[in-house]
């Protein structure tokens, strides 16, 4: 809707920024100062404004995240075939949304979290085309339990889970970091050795 | 047609062209959705609005007026 939006505002701009170019007198007659503030102000700053949150909508998208050539084989630890592979089983068994599967879990669950996890990207953005790009990836703070609480905390599986049950207190303080258990994650380093998951095969 | 009045023409004319080229940019961006569509919006087509946006700013606040013609 908002993409469409800003299709009809870069249109509506070109044809008034084209006529005011091949007929000037456009702007002489009367209404000239209200077509010149709508083409040469409002509908572009309006169109930078909208084609902003249309950008920062789609750098929300699993496609977006893996157009960085170094996140490959992060994109493809998604296919490993083990129930016991965190990103894998999330990915594969829908416990997240597939078309938003790196922002899911990466995204911070605060208040401004999608503002951070935005300039999270921009840093990335930063090193990936001035930097230098780090042999091995690695987040930039631990990850927090929040993160998984925020679908997990309040669900049938992890509250009546057994092995939960002595642990609640140091999951929810952080105490207990969940991958301390839940550790495989991104194997990255043995991609080439494990088994791919292929969707239309099964 | 005053050298001050051709100096305004033309500035409307370059702002008009860069609002022009940013629009197609921003445009053009929006088939992509990598990091290459976002610096190519935010970087390209931001750039190019603004350099326009600021000509028109320029001219309506400081020119003698807005029209392209003779004067």
């Amino acid at each position: 809707m908002i993409a469409q939006l800003l299709v009809l505002f870069l249109a509506l701009d070109a044809f008034l920024l084209l006529a005011i170019l091949l007929r000037p007198r456009v702007l002489a007659g009367t209404g000239g100062k209200t077509v010149a503030f709508l083409a040469f102000f409002l509908l572009p700053v309006s169109a930078l404004a909208l084609g902003t949150t249309v950008h920062l909508e789609k750098s929300k998208s699993t496609e977006f995240c893996l157009s960085c050539h170094e996140m490959e084989p992060y994109g493809q630890s998604l296919l490993i075939d083990s129930s016991d592979n965190l990103p894998a089983a999330h990915f594969q068994n829908k416990r997240i949304d597939r078309e938003h599967a790196c922002f899911s879990c990466h995204t911070d669950y605060t208040m401004y979290g999608d503002v951070s996890a935005k300039m999270r990207g921009v840093r990335h953005l930063w090193v990936h085309y001035v930097g230098t790009i780090p042999a091995k990836i690695e987040l930039y703070t631990p990850f927090q339990n929040r993160e998984c609480l925020h679908c997990h905390g309040g669900a049938r599986s992890f509250e009546e889970s057994e092995l939960h049950q002595d642990m609640k207190t140091e999951l929810a303080s952080g105490e207990t970091s969940c991958l301390e258990c839940h550790d495989q994650v991104h194997d990255v380093a043995d991609l080439s050795t494990q088994a791919k998951w292929k969707e239309d095969a099964k | 047609m005053s050298s001050e009045t051709r100096h305004h023409t033309r500035r409307m004319i370059f702002a008009a062209l860069f609002l022009l080229a940013g629009a197609a940019l921003e445009a053009l961006s929006l088939s992509w959705n990598s990091a290459v569509g976002f610096l190519t919006f935010l970087i390209g087509g931001g750039g190019l609005t603004a350099i326009g946006v600021l000509l028109y700013l320029g001219e309506s606040v400081f020119g003698p007026g807005l029209s392209l013609r003779r004067r």
